[in-house]
């Protein structure tokens, strides 16, 4: 019903400083979407843009094939939920969701059974009579998605909607979202700055930095084929280990030397790494491609530990070489003190690796994922 | 202090939190006395004659008799019946008009930015600052120039363009408190602007707008300039200009005075009581985090 279309949208405030660079995003129809990235990075930035909430410095927003630049918000049939719920204070729960509805001049009794709809699926239909101070947090939340649902607009919008709520409560409600968009097959688009939201809700994830899109694709091929270490970095936790090694050529045989071990590359990424024989260039490796080696095999990485972290599941080790430090998941038997001396073989075959000057990744990779049709 | 009783010294926490307050209301409880004493004499001196106004150390005596007729003379035969009247007609639409623009004013302020959004703010700013006595000359020969000499109309209009710098400035700055979100929220379920104004911000600033009401309404009534300089004939004269029409040349009738003093005191005290209940702070409690 809904598809977004960004191409090149730009914001500059105050002349000079650039919120957002050349964005281009293509938002299918019944997708969901996240933003997201370290905060200023331009993600609710480009939300409010398509919200027409801010002005477009440059470039096109089109909701369903129709150009909505200088539309105003309210006839871009969007809704959006915001971060700090933006409730009407002085008005009921009931009024609250029916507040857009009764402006838009929708007969009584459809606004009743929508109103009553939405808070039936919310579970909020106790605190109807109730004003916004009376809930609690996640009951004001539920409230502002209400508002949302009771629209039925073509897209909503969410901004950062669950920053506000605890850890336990943002679990539930990340989950309550998820069945809520497969329910309404409506498009969505979130905000987040957290990477653990955006890979569990998101069909498709947006990562941004500085008002410029780093990578676009699905939460997977993100995981495991960033196009740069920023990407890597930020996707996945515990975060993507970075080592620092030089290429170097040895009879013929490529090796990568991290300073106290030397590791040899997987065949497939030789001929991709041959260019870089002298240079410094980033081994990124996930922690669960770090296994620990019992047997001290050649190609591993010689480690002190210094922090156990014990998860019931999982440990997270975290081990110091002489120049770097890094972290491994190991499964819960092991028994690892801090001081210990262990060795990692790292999973060659998993490895990325990155410019050391460019940052950007040397295996090849898709900027917008294209997926197979 | 887990230490037993014995040792417990004289001014615990609590007894020397118990000794500040009593200290506090004690000092409160001696101000305000002390800032009713004009307010009692003036009631005590309603209520006596001239002959014993005009005795030895009569000031701070408790009249001798508990008699009212000086109300009622003062009601009906100097004509305050008329000057309070004057005053209502004349303090009522100037509140109002000062709030309703003000509010408009301030919305705008607050929320829109536009290229001369600071400058307009000074602008409400600097206008405060200037001294009344440099403006009566130009006030007046304006006033003549227009036609609105010797009108309430008159007044009244000046009266809502000098107390706006001020309330824009007042409710400005509430405004700002409040989260944008709660203005782009209804933007996007299609409230227009004035809907906005009317509907979400308007009672969200009521605690505000009723103690800029009760000020206003203090000042206005108490206004003895503006209707000096714009008025003349006594018909139209307030309640201020009456009660200084009072003083006579060579002889002041002082229990009159007072007791005109009393009556013209009487609705902003009830304005004030009845708008008190809405000083009601954290209006905005609920509406965002927190």
């Amino acid at each position: 019903m809904a598809k977004v279309v960004l191409k090149d949208v730009t914001k500059i405030y105050d002349g000079d400083v650039k919120a957002v660079d050349k964005v281009n995003i293509v938002i299918d129809d019944k997708e969901f979407v996240v933003f997201v990235g370290p905060s200023g990075c331009g993600k609710s930035t480009t939300l409010r843009m398509i919200a027409g909430l801010e002005d477009i410095s440059g470039g096109d927003i089109r909701i369903d094939d129709e150009l909505v630049n200088d539309v105003p918000p309210k006839d871009r049939n969007i809704a959006m939920v915001f971060q700090n719920y933006a409730l009407y204070p002085h008005m009921s729960v009931y009024d609250n969701m029916a507040f857009g509805l009764k402006i838009r001049k929708i007969d009584k009794g459809e606004i009743d059974k929508r109103v009553r709809e939405a808070a039936r699926i919310l579970d909020i239909e106790k605190y109807l009579d109730r004003k916004p101070k009376q809930l609690s947090g996640g009951q004001r939340q539920r409230v502002a998605v209400g508002r949302a649902i009771v629209r039925n607009p073509k897209v909503f919008l969410f901004d950062e909607p669950l920053s506000n709520l605890d850890a336990k409560l943002r679990v539930q409600m990340r989950a309550e979202i998820i069945e809520l968009h497969n329910r309404l097959q409506a498009t969505m688009i979130y905000v987040t700055h957290d990477q653990v939201e955006a890979m569990t809700m998101g069909d498709k994830i947006v990562v941004m930095k500085d008002g410029i899109v780093q990578q676009i694709g699905s939460p997977l091929y993100l995981y495991n084929h960033p196009i740069n270490k920023f990407v890597a970095g930020f996707i996945g936790s515990p975060p993507m280990n970075f080592v620092k090694v030089r290429v170097l050529s040895e009879g013929g045989e490529l090796v990568l030397d991290e300073g106290s071990s030397r590791l040899k590359p997987d065949a497939a990424h030789v001929a991709l790494l041959k260019p870089y024989v002298g240079k410094d260039i980033v081994m990124g490796i996930r922690p669960e491609d770090l296994p620990y080696d019992e047997k001290k095999a050649a190609n591993s990485i010689k480690t002190k530990i210094t922090v156990v972290e014990p998860l019931g599941a999982e440990i997270h080790l975290w081990a110091q070489t002489a120049s770097h430090q890094v972290i491994s998941r190991v499964p819960p038997h092991h028994n690892f003190r801090i001081g210990d001396e262990v060795s990692f073989a790292p999973l060659m075959s998993k490895a990325r690796y990155f410019d050391g000057e460019t940052e950007m990744s040397i295996l090849p990779v898709d900027l917008v994922e294209v997926k197979a049709k | 202090m887990t230490s037993g009783v014995a040792r417990m010294p004289f001014f615990t926490e609590t007894r020397k939190r118990r000794l500040e307050k009593a200290a506090f209301y004690i000092l409160s409880t001696a101000l305000v006395a002390f800032w009713l004493i004009p307010l009692v004499l003036a009631f005590f001196t309603s209520l006596k004659s001239m002959d014993e106004i005009m005795g030895k150390g009569a000031m701070w005596a408790m009249p001798k008799e508990w008699r009212f007729d000086n109300y009622l003379k003062v009601w009906t035969s100097v004509g305050m019946g008329r000057y309070v009247y004057n005053t209502i007609v004349i303090t009522v639409p100037s509140v109002i008009g000062t709030l309703a623009l003000s509010s408009l004013a301030a919305f705008a302020l607050a929320f829109y930015s536009f290229k001369m959004n600071k400058t307009v703010l000074i602008m409400f700013i600097a206008g405060m600052l200037i001294p009344f006595q440099m403006l009566m000359i130009p006030v007046f020969r304006f006033t003549d120039t227009v036609g609105l000499m010797n009108t309430r109309m008159g007044v009244i209009l000046f009266h809502v363009a000098f107390q706006l710098g001020f309330c824009t400035f007042f409710l400005r700055n509430f405004f700002r408190q409040i989260p944008a979100s709660l203005i782009e929220a209804p933007r996007i379920d299609g409230a227009s602007d004035y809907r906005i104004y009317w509907q979400i911000i308007l009672p969200l600033a009521r605690p505000s707008l009723a103690a800029l009401a009760v000020l206003e309404f203090t000042w206005i009534w108490n206004d003895l300039l503006w209707s000096l300089v714009l008025l003349q004939s006594d018909a139209l004269k307030p309640v201020t200009l009456g009660l200084a029409n009072m003083q006579g040349e060579f002889i002041s009738y002082y229990n009159m005075t007072a007791a005109g003093s009393i009556i013209a005191m009487i609705l902003p005290l009830v304005f004030f009581l009845a708008f008190q209940r809405h000083f009601v702070q954290g209006m905005t409690v609920g509406a965002v985090k927190g």
